[in-house]
């Protein structure tokens, strides 16, 4: 129910609320009218009882939109950030971490249900004309909609006008901001030169050019949106005109002169209310664009280990043909920037191949680089990922790789963000860890011999010596861990 | 702080012209009160129609109302553009007011806040508070108004003292459900901080997770890692869930308060004239939107409250600094302790600095040289020992007269785009031919001239004499000399020498060390003299 049309078609439940929120205010309207014709019958009992139907229907109006938009913004947020475990799975430059893409993403989605409700509002409020010509004749109903149509190339127009108004204001807006970073990251040296007062007056004067800017572009913004403002107001008027008019000569009662002016407000007031929320609609779309972004796929699943053919990653020209099986050792070598982490991403899947294919074992993989993560969570959370390994077993690890001392002896100890205060030798290990608690097929290590010193790279070779059946893929510059069996060289 | 004290300040820094504050909250409270207006009236002017047919006034009524249809839309474009014109008036105020603060940092200061998004981000906040203008105060004045002008009217309906009393029942019902609103404010501005920092959690864990998860997915764990992030997910769900219920129950105060309306219309039973008993229940219905556009004023103004939030966290505490600098006296430092973590960089550093005395301060990198430099030019604090002019601890001496007497070149000085007047006085009268500086220095540059992307070692060349422009008594450059060739070097230490001032360079360069009168030496050799 809280899909949203911007999702996928607009679901029965914005539609249904939609249509409820605009019968309401109908509902409410014949009741005001009501309300003023007993009232002048001079029975103010009665005219106080439609009095409370009046705000009763008001407030289960406003109760009904603001408690179905909610729920449903709250089902959509929901439902998309339990999906984001599957955007997070592969890796991104540092400064993308925080993804707040993903979030703005999600707030914008959030609103989809609203706007299909305002849209089905809308919609449905043409209603309304029906009820005027009911009410009052067709002749208010057509002044409506002969003022509806003219309000069309009205709109179109300020558009045309907008577009190259608001160019005008994102550039100088662009200008500002650049400006404003530049004497903000500068703010020491203007301190220094005494001329921070300088820097103040500049940025006054530019935010008063932009504001020029912003505020021609917005008279013509604010002119297609008093558009409706204009048409609706003319049309109340007109209306209220018309029914004034057949009331004066008699043709017509109270109660329906009013029904129609109401009725008429309510009819613009749905499609006003959609007008102002339209902008939100393209926001709402790029949002699913990247809400909806491909995750990354997991290489098909091979017998073997790992089966690479003429693969190549979009970062460097050459190519790696290989095949791994159980105990297989791999080293990878050649000058820094030449490509090989790109090529190992590109093999466990992070990355699309530029060419060639990969097939992949289906079981665990342990990819271990000096800039893998670990969690704000107890040392063995870290090491075990909530999988049950005794305490020996993993004592016994620790030991094995040299991971010994007063900051590995309580397992139960939470490491600090990022694994702080461990040396990048000691992270590497504990990823090294992590990895082999798995019962990898293939261990990956990218890069990992430089943060190591001689005696724990002795160590790390020793401890997956100990493991014949591990296949193990080393990428490195000039200081190897392992003892390949198999070797590729890439020349610069 | 209390939230209102929070946004009063803001609204104070703001300093809006008091015209461009008038005109924006009686053009908006004009709009209101003619929308409420214009809906009472046509149904009034319908009764009145029917209850005297024929009635050839009425039709000029008619044709009087049409025409205020008409003026509805001219008024709202008034309106919205006289609060917008206020908001940009704000914004400019609140943007300087960034700049200032900012231009008041020590040097920790502002580079703690440098890397990361906290700038781009505090010029973010600064236009939010747009919203404080044009979507909360300005409506919430001029609904309020408009609901005190249709309560004026009400209470000015004949028969005359008749009306009085519902009147002021009206006035008071809506005045105690605004005082309800605004006592429920703090309490709108905690949960909304809850929600925020439930929120921020829920972003760490994501910025943790983009980092691991890619190898937990290798080996097998995501589920372990989507468990850590649906308990964030999670708390955020409720916190959001708990405000958005503090929200409905502020809105239910709007059916309430018209209950209170129908119970005073009820209990002073007005059946005086049925024209105006219409008028009255009119006045309350249209009271209902007035209500909701209340709420909405108050939820933007909890929504704001993040913005001056973060941004109360940029303000500097004024110190007191009274002293002039005193004339012809040298600047002393006596004893500096600099210290890293649990790590002393420079321990009890003494330097005298007479005019044309020359210091060459030596060390590897990371030693504390430029953060020596930096408190020697009262840009950062040491956390040992004292500076001082004269008599004068230098930091009890008025900001701009330190400037006026110390300059300083940053290592990688920036701002260099633009025509070299504006570039090198950035608003400083200078007290020396630029033209000649920049000629002595063999950087080429006319009237016509604008610097866009100069060398480095350009930059460098024009940031001495930048500093130089205004005859400092001191003048402190973090390796002036680096990329600069042999004979730019001695052009430079030329003009430095010529501007007679006390020279403290942080450098690498045996030209520079040769040239000092004395050498201090960080990390660990002798300082010697």
């Amino acid at each position: 129910m809280a899909d949203s049309q911007v999702v996928r078609p607009a679901g029965l439940g914005p539609r249904l609320v939609g249509s409820l929120t605009v019968l309401l205010a109908f509902a409410a309207s014949l009741a005001t009218a009501s309300l003023v014709t007993v009232a002048v019958a001079s029975r103010p009992g009665a005219a106080v009882a439609w009095l409370l139907v009046v705000i009763a229907l008001h407030a289960l109006r406003t109760a009904l939109t603001r408690w179905w938009s909610a729920a449903a913004a709250r089902r959509v947020r929901d439902r998309w950030r339990q999906s984001f475990a599957q955007h997070l799975r592969v890796p991104r430059p540092e400064g993308q971490r925080g993804r707040g893409d993903l979030l703005q993403a999600t707030e914008d989605a959030a609103e989809g249900p609203d706007l299909d409700q305002l849209a089905a509002a809308a919609r449905v409020s043409a209603v309304g004309l029906v009820v005027v010509a009911l009410a009052a004749g067709w002749l208010s109903t057509a002044i409506i909609v002969a003022l509806a149509a003219l309000a069309v190339p009205l709109y179109r127009r300020a558009g045309r006008r907008s577009q190259t108004l608001i160019a005008e204001y994102t550039r100088r807006r662009e200008l500002l901001e650049r400006r404003q970073l530049e004497l903000l990251a500068h703010a020491t040296e203007l301190r220094a030169l005494g001329s921070v007062e300088y820097a103040a007056t500049e940025i006054g004067a530019l935010s008063d050019h932009e504001h020029r800017a912003a505020e021609r572009a917005l008279r013509i913004a604010l002119e297609s949106s008093l558009v409706t403002e204009f048409v609706s107001g003319v049309s109340v008027g007109l209306v209220a005109m018309v029914v004034g008019f057949a009331l004066l000569e008699g043709r017509l009662d109270l109660f329906r002169a009013l029904v129609a002016v109401l009725i008429t407000a309510d009819f613009f007031g749905a499609i006003r209310r959609y007008g102002i929320a339209f902008h939100r609609l393209e926001a709402a779309r790029v949002a699913r664009a990247v809400l909806e972004a491909p995750h990354s796929q997991r290489p098909p699943v091979s017998p073997h280990v790992a089966v690479a053919t003429r693969l190549a990653s979009t970062a460097a020209p050459w190519e790696a043909t290989f095949a791994l099986g159980a105990g297989d050792r791999l080293l990878l070598t050649g000058p820094s920037g030449v490509g090989k982490s790109s090529l190992l991403h590109a093999l466990v899947g992070w990355s699309a191949p530029a060419s060639g294919t990969v097939e992949l074992t289906g079981a665990p993989i342990g990819f271990v680089s000096p800039t893998g993560g670990l969690l704000t969570a107890s040392l063995r959370d870290n090491l075990t990922l909530g999988r049950p390994i005794p305490e020996r077993a993993l004592r016994a690890l620790l030991d094995e790789l040299g991971l010994v001392g007063p900051r590995f002896s309580d397992l139960d100890q939470a490491l600090s963000p990022d694994g702080g205060g461990l040396s990048s030798g000691e992270r590497v290990r504990l990823l090294l860890a992590r990895a082999l608690l798995a019962e990898p097929a293939l261990v990956v290590l990218d890069d990992i011999g430089g943060v190591l010193d001689a005696a724990s790279r002795a160590r790390v070779a020793e401890a997956l010596a100990q493991r014949p059946r591990v296949a193990v893929i080393e990428a490195t510059a000039d200081t190897p861990v392992v003892a390949p069996t198999m070797r590729i060289e890439v020349a610069r | 702080m209390t939230p209102y004290a929070q946004l009063r300040r803001w609204v104070r820094r703001a300093a809006v012209p008091p015209a461009t504050l008038t005109r924006a909250l009686v053009a908006a409270t004009v709009a209101s009160a003619t929308s409420l207006g214009l809906f009472v009236g046509a149904a009034a002017l319908l009764v009145l129609s029917a209850a005297h047919p024929g009635l050839r006034a009425v039709a000029v009524l008619l044709v009087v109302i049409e025409l205020f249809a008409f003026l509805r839309s001219p008024i709202r474009f008034v309106e919205r553009v006289s609060t917008h014109r206020l908001g940009f008036a704000a914004v400019t105020r609140w943007r300087m007011w960034l700049m200032r603060t900012v231009g008041a940092w020590s040097f920790q200061r502002w580079s703690s806040h440098a890397h990361g998004d906290v700038l781009a981000r505090s010029l973010q906040d600064t236009e939010e508070l747009q919203d404080l203008w044009v979507r909360s105060l300005v409506p919430a004045v001029s609904s309020l108004a408009s609901l005190v002008v249709a309560d004026i009217a009400v209470a000015a309906l004949p028969p005359r003292p008749h009306w009085l009393l519902p009147a002021l029942g009206l006035l008071i019902s809506q005045g105690a459900a605004t005082a309800l609103g605004v006592r429920a404010f703090p309490r709108l501005v905690t949960r909304d901080r809850e929600r925020r920092h439930r929120r921020a959690a829920f972003q760490s864990q994501i910025v943790e997770l983009s980092h691991a998860a890619p190898d937990l997915e290798l080996l097998g764990s995501t589920a372990y890692a989507a468990a850590r992030l649906d308990a964030a997910r999670q708390a955020l769900s409720d916190a959001e869930v708990a405000s958005e219920r503090a929200r409905t129950r502020l809105a239910a105060l709007i059916p309430l308060t018209a209950l209170l309306g129908v119970g005073v219309l009820a209990a002073f039973r007005p059946v005086a004239a049925p024209l105006w008993l219409v008028g009255t229940a009119l006045v309350l219905v249209a009271g209902l939107e007035v209500g909701a556009t209340l709420s909405t004023a108050l939820e933007t103004a909890v929504a704001v409250t993040a913005a001056t939030e973060r941004l109360d966290d940029l303000d500097e505490p004024e110190t007191a600094r009274s002293r002039a600098w005193p004339d012809a006296a040298a600047l002393v430092a006596r004893g500096l302790v600099l210290r890293a973590g649990p790590r002393t960089l420079v321990d009890g550093v003494d330097l005298t600095l007479t005019r044309g005395r020359r210091v060459a301060v030596t060390g590897a990198s990371g030693v504390g040289k430029s953060w020596l430099l930096r408190v020697v030019a009262g840009l950062d604090a040491a956390d040992g020992g004292t500076i001082t002019v004269g008599d004068c601890p230098l930091d009890e001496i008025v900001e701009s007269e330190v400037r006026r007497h110390i300059a300083y070149v940053p290592s990688e000085p920036g701002l260099m785009r633009g025509r070299p007047a504006d570039v090198i006085a950035l608003g400083r009268t200078p007290s020396r031919s630029l033209a000649d500086d920049l000629a002595a220095l063999g950087v080429l540059a006319d009237a016509s001239t604008r610097w866009e992307g100069l060398a480095r070692g350009e930059s460098a060349r024009v940031a001495v004499v930048r500093a130089l422009a205004i005859a400092p008594d001191v003048v402190v450059l973090d390796e002036p000399t680096a990329g600069l060739g042999s004979r730019d070097t001695a052009a430079l230490l030329d003009l430095l020498a010529r501007s007679g001032a006390a020279v403290v360079v942080a450098t690498h360069d045996p030209a520079v060390t040769a040239w000092a009168d004395e050498v201090l030496s960080l990390g660990g050799g002798p300082a010697s003299s």
